[in-house]
């Protein structure tokens, strides 16, 4: 199947009032839609795709995702 | 009245793990393409520890967001 | 006559325009409407230029505990709320084991975030059933409670350990039925389950393991009463929160209940959550489902430390990169003056972090920093002739990373779009969550922050409407057919307030938690007396009274 990827990467305050990360994710059939990450969940992306700024998480595979939560972490 | 079209879904019936799901929802797919596919779909279960755990509360999608003028969820 | 509000512009819930007259209160229940009452009650209260309305209702809280010691439910009394609904998110107080009550402390202080001492000694564990936790209430209840049965201690009740690893079987689905049964009969308004919570080991709560045919199996038996079913959806995942729509649906026109999700946020990262799942809720509700948003008045805030590193910082790469240092090296870095440099020219002037100078300390650990707390960072650096950037590391550090700060008013913040969904008429006016996250942020206030920003200011409401919101509505809503109206035989729960001034207060620490534990609240303006069953509970005059009229009401 094609790579579903990163479309878009916001912060945005969620409901315990830590900021999370939310992916906008696109499909291959141009459909897409939202996930979201912790601040730990977030920082290890960041780390797995290299990014320094949001805008580098877009473009990214959504096997990186995928990958961070097979990475030893908190 | 009719309701329109939405994502469809489904939930695990006890006991069910990620291939009893993709046979029984995705059953015209190979089961390793049928699970690619599930994952891509859900990346909110899988973005759990441990990732993957299905819950019997859980809302495990069977096919990728419809296309909108939005974005929807992954 | 016990008590006349003589003079008031009576706002009587039902969304008419407001009329002017007394209010006449005996026994408890409210016997007159309108017009000029004749003769004198043993108390009289001149509402003149003040609105008569009904007592505020509160159906999304986490009361549970806070009144076993404070039947007051401070600060929501003076707030006008006169009903509070606990229980919500699958835990509730009862019914529990007594070998369960660690684990349920443990989910409590998660969402909560009690101290310990609430738990140890604040009160004492006399009950296991629901009706002996009611028991333990209404010793010296001064608000109303209406309080719902949490499917999360239900299935720990009856499944023990397995609670969280497995589907229940047919013998358990019967005992959580006869459980809830027992609740029901006891007085719970309801159910509450959660898609969401987890515990203080970040593990779901065992509701989420229930499958569901569980879910049903329990709904059918709220049908028996006709009771609600509350549940916790996802967050700004619009997909899934529309399957719960319509799994709420199913259940709704299955049993014909009524059921209510919460919270529902409007949020700029999703502009089209809000309208994707109303539009859902139209449909279903259009089939004759009973399915009702509940969305909060107030926005959300963003609290943080330095030991985690919080995507606030992800605006500044820079800093973000400093923050996902281990522990040790944030510190080195952060007290070396060439690094710091960096991150300051990076932060400022241009201010990449969102209202830096506006930032509050929240918290901190050392004694003589103390007097931070509350202030801005802005102010602090006024003072001390540096920068809010630099006084931000200088207190984090002070307090070995653990101060804590918040940037208000960052999410569920546009009014243009929030006052109309407010009122939106499948909207239901709630999620509080007043006595949770108490460490973290105040959950007061939200009724004056109606009043004040979407009544007054932007005027999304007509006084009236915005009263009916949060009254008759509510209480149609839950069942609780006899409140939320001034009309004669219903139950005298009133608030008098100043619709020109009446608000929410600052947010301020307050340490009057048990053993002076701390949490942040804000306190009324322009609320000028409440009334609980005929009796005065406060009033700005006086404060809080040494009555105890409050009840414990259901469907």
């Amino acid at each position: 199947m094609a790579e579903a990827t990163i479309e878009r990467a916001v912060v945005t305050p969620g409901h315990d009032g830590s900021a999370e990360l939310l992916l906008t994710i696109r499909y291959d059939n141009g459909g897409s839609g939202h996930v979201g990450l912790d601040a730990h969940g977030a920082a290890r992306l960041f780390e797995r795709c290299a990014a320094t700024r949001l805008e580098d998480l877009v473009g990214q595979s959504w096997q990186h995702i995928m990958h961070i939560l097979e990475q030893p972490g908190d | 009245m009719t309701l329109s079209r939405a994502r469809s879904f489904t939930v695990a019936h006890p006991g069910e793990d990620w291939p009893d799901i993709a046979r029984r929802a995705l059953s015209g797919l190979e089961t390793d393409a049928a699970l690619e596919a599930l994952k891509s779909w859900n990346l909110h279960l899988f973005l759990r520890k441990p990732g993957g755990r299905i819950l019997g509360s859980d809302v495990i999608f069977t096919e990728a967001p419809l296309v909108h003028s939005q974005p929807t969820d992954g | 006559m016990d008590l006349i509000i003589r003079n008031g512009r009576l706002v009587d819930g039902t969304g008419l325009p407001s009329f002017f007259g007394d209010l006449g209160i005996r026994d408890g229940r409210i016997v007159h409407v309108g017009g000029r009452i004749p003769g004198s009650a043993t108390r009289e209260i001149d509402a003149a230029g003040r609105v008569v309305a009904p007592g505020f209702i509160d159906p999304h809280t986490h009361f549970d505990v806070q009144l076993l010691w404070d039947g007051q439910a401070r600060p929501a009394l003076e707030h006008g709320i006169t009903t509070v609904i606990p229980g919500n998110c699958s835990l509730s107080l009862a019914p529990l084991k007594a070998e369960h009550r660690p684990r349920l402390v443990g989910m409590f202080q998660q969402i909560e975030e009690m101290p310990d001492a609430a738990f140890d000694g604040a009160f004492e564990w006399t009950w296991e059933s629901f009706d002996g936790y009611l028991e333990a209430l209404r010793k010296k209840l001064a608000v109303n409670v209406a309080p719902l049965a949490g499917h999360s201690v239900i299935r720990l009740w009856v499944m023990g350990d397995a609670a969280t690893e497995r589907a229940a079987d047919a013998d358990e689905l019967a005992a959580m039925q006869q459980l809830l049964r027992q609740c029901l009969e006891a007085g719970a308004i309801g159910l509450s389950t959660s898609f969401v919570d987890v515990d203080e080991n970040l593990q779901p709560v065992p509701s989420r393991y229930a499958h569901f045919e569980e879910l049903d199996a329990l709904a059918a038996v709220l049908g028996e009463y006709g009771r609600m079913l509350q549940v916790v959806p996802e967050f700004y995942a619009t997909d899934i929160t529309l399957a719960r729509v319509d799994q709420l649906a199913e259940l709704s026109l299955k049993h014909q209940i009524p059921t209510t999700f919460s919270p529902l946020f409007d949020s700029a990262a999703v502009p089209d959550n809000v309208a994707r799942v109303l539009a859902r809720v139209s449909e279903q509700m259009a089939r004759g489902a009973r399915v009702w948003p509940q969305v909060q008045t107030r926005p959300i805030d963003i609290s943080f430390t330095f030991e985690v590193a919080s995507l606030l910082f992800a605006f500044t790469p820079g800093w973000y990169r400093t923050m996902r240092l281990p522990r040790e090296q944030k510190i080195a870095a952060l007290a070396n003056p060439e690094h710091l440099d960096g991150l300051i020219n990076e932060a400022e002037p241009d201010g990449n972090i969102e209202r830096f100078d506006t930032i509050r300390v929240r918290a901190v650990i050392r004694r003589e920093d103390a007097g931070l707390v509350g202030r801005t960072l802005g102010d602090i650096a006024a003072e001390r002739g540096s920068t809010p950037a630099r006084v931000m590391v200088a207190i984090s550090l002070a307090n070995d990373l653990q101060a804590s700060f918040l940037a208000a008013n960052l999410g569920h913040n546009d009014p243009a779009r929030v006052g109309p969904l407010l009122a939106h008429p499948m909207v239901h006016i709630g999620a509080s969550d007043a006595g949770a996250h108490i460490q973290s942020f105040s959950t007061y206030g939200d009724t004056g922050y109606l009043f004040s920003h979407f009544v007054r200011d932007r005027q999304d409401f007509t006084l009236e409407a915005a009263v009916k919101k949060i009254t008759a509505d509510t209480a149609r809503i839950w069942g609780i057919s006899d409140r939320g109206l001034l009309q004669p035989g219903l139950a005298a729960d009133v608030t008098i307030f100043d619709p020109a001034i009446i608000d929410r207060g600052d947010e301020e620490a307050a340490f009057d938690m048990p053993e002076q534990g701390m949490r942040y609240v804000r306190h009324a303006r322009g609320i000028e007396a409440v009334i609980v069953n005929g009796e005065l509970a406060w009033s700005a005059e006086a404060g809080y009274s040494s009555a105890h009229s409050g009840q414990v009401v259901n469907a």
